[in-house]
């Protein structure tokens, strides 16, 4: 199996959240795949995310060439290191942020969440077609569009989703899609420090709150029609 | 026709007693942590099997305690116009299955349950039930209860089972900084209080079924027959979608 487990195999679908019991850590900070990555990071701005970026941090670090056997493949280390690290930040930016603990409104804290997360795209702002255009490629597609539910779904979790029924897998989904749309817009976007893409966010995120609304809505009509065939019912029982 | 009322709508409007079992179920908020003792205990981390364990049987107990919701809804539509001596009790047994919804909505928000899939579909399916069988007379209702109520004990039953005996995870105690085994993390010790208030609750429903001429529907053995299949496919299918 491919992973890129720093220490820790990655649960294909994730699954009851405990809170008294040990939770594995996705990421080994101590491990040497770990350091290697989060300091080859700092390369991709100028190479892209290319195992060229890896070599250059191994280096730095003074490892022989043959540490790179850690790595099968450059540039989807690269990509999930990218993509995990990110989305755990948020859960950094929920507890420790003074700005996020003033926010009221689920909404809100969704549409803040979302920009961070864009945030974490700038220093790679030239590469992110290279990374979409990745991932969408059939090999990484699987997993590429679990870890954009696993974002979703912390969004919607941090931000405090409280749905219970099919809501709750609307919302999830109409914040991915809307997350793709705006990362699409983002890697075209040559405004200075993306000012356009954080207002299309904005906008955008503004009306997502909606959805959930959207389908429940539908769910009361239809109940209301099954109720009031059957009260239609009833009084005609009773007249004859 | 129709294209044009629903066009007219107004946001949030509320027709039904779908948007009343629906504020009901929202109202009552994730019970919030109150602030902590200090830990005795640090325990092991939960295995996958057991995870995806947890995971399941908050989802097939949820999707359970709101079709058991709205089957009570759909008898109490019915019934409290026809047989208004039974209001108070049915009434009764609906809050209660409230309660127990409400319980599994916020545990499956807290521990980061998806709920199934298929919901809409178990609150039709529910709703139908409880009005079909009430709609046959108050014996069909209480035979239909019955039914079901077996069919859900028996399967907290055999969640407690498992709970009781794959769950015994090693712990450290932080004063003597020995690993013990034998105790129970109140979160897990929380779900099995649960489940067990729960099926208690549910077998005094039989009781109560019982005692209000459920036996009388012996016709319908077909009926309550069909009613325990259906559960049975319904708790198969909520487990997994
Ligand atoms: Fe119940
Ligand atoms: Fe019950």
């Amino acid at each position: 199996m491919r992973t890129i487990g720093l220490g820790a195999v990655p649960k294909v679908v994730r699954s009851y959240h405990s809170y008294e019991h040990d939770e594995d850590p996705f990421f080994n900070k101590e491990s040497p795949k770990y350091r290697i990555l989060e300091k080859a990071m700092e390369f991709v701005p100028e190479y892209g995310f290319q195992h060229k970026a890896i070599l250059e941090s191994s280096r730095t670090f003074g490892y022989s060439d043959a540490i790179q056997s850690l790595f099968h493949n450059g540039t989807f280390d690269l990509i999930k290191f990218h993509l995990v690290r990110e989305r755990l930040r948020l859960t950094e930016v929920v507890s420790k942020t003074e700005e996020f603990k003033q926010l009221s409104d689920e909404n809100t804290k969704v549409k803040y969440l979302v920009k961070k997360r864009l945030e974490g795209n700038v220093p790679y702002g030239k590469h992110i077609t290279q990374l979409q255009t990745y991932l969408v490629l059939p090999p990484n597609i699987g997993e590429a569009s679990e870890e954009l539910h696993k974002l979703s779904d912390d969004i919607r979790f941090l931000s405090g989703d409280s749905a219970n029924d099919f809501a709750w897998y609307s919302k999830r989904l109409s914040l991915s899609t809307t997350y793709v749309a705006l990362e699409t817009f983002m890697a075209q976007d040559k405004s200075p420090n993306y000012t356009n893409t954080f207002e299309l966010a904005d906008k955008r995120l503004s009306n997502l709150g909606d959805l959930g609304q959207v389908y429940n809505d539908v769910e009361e009509f239809l109940f209301y029609t099954v109720n009031s065939g059957l009260n239609l019912i009833k009084s005609q029982a009773t007249r004859g | 026709m129709s294209s044009t009322v629903l066009k007219t709508i107004p946001k949030g409007a509320k027709f039904s007693t779908l948007s009343q079992l629906r504020a009901a179920v929202q109202s009552t908020s994730v019970p919030d942590s109150k602030p902590e003792p200090p830990k005795q205990y640090e325990y092991g981390a939960l295995n996958d099997v057991q995870k995806a364990f947890l995971d399941r049987v908050i989802r097939v107990d949820q999707a359970g305690e709101l079709g058991a919701n709205y089957i009570y809804a759909g008898q109490y539509l019915v019934l409290s116009s026809r047989e208004p001596h039974l209001k108070p009790v049915l009434k009764h047994m609906w809050e209660q299955e409230i309660h127990h919804h409400n319980t599994f909505n916020a545990l499956q928000v807290k521990h980061r349950v998806r709920p199934s899939f298929i919901t809409p579909l178990w609150k039709l399916g529910a709703f139908s039930i409880g009005v079909g069988t009430a709609l046959i007379g108050k014996e069909a209702a209480m035979a239909c209860t019955v039914a079901v109520e077996t069919v859900i004990g028996g399967h907290y039953n055999d969640q407690l089972r498992v709970l009781a005996g794959k769950f015994d995870i090693p712990a450290k105690d932080l004063l003597t900084g020995e690993t013990v085994t034998g105790v129970t993390s109140d979160e897990l010790h929380g779900l099995k209080e649960t489940i067990r208030t729960f099926r208690d609750d549910e077998l005094e429903h039989l009781d109560t079924a019982v005692e209000h001429d459920a036996e009388k529907a012996v016709p319908y053995w077909l009926l309550t027959e069909a009613i325990k299949l259906t559960c049975r496919a319904a708790i198969w299918t909520a487990e997994r979608v």
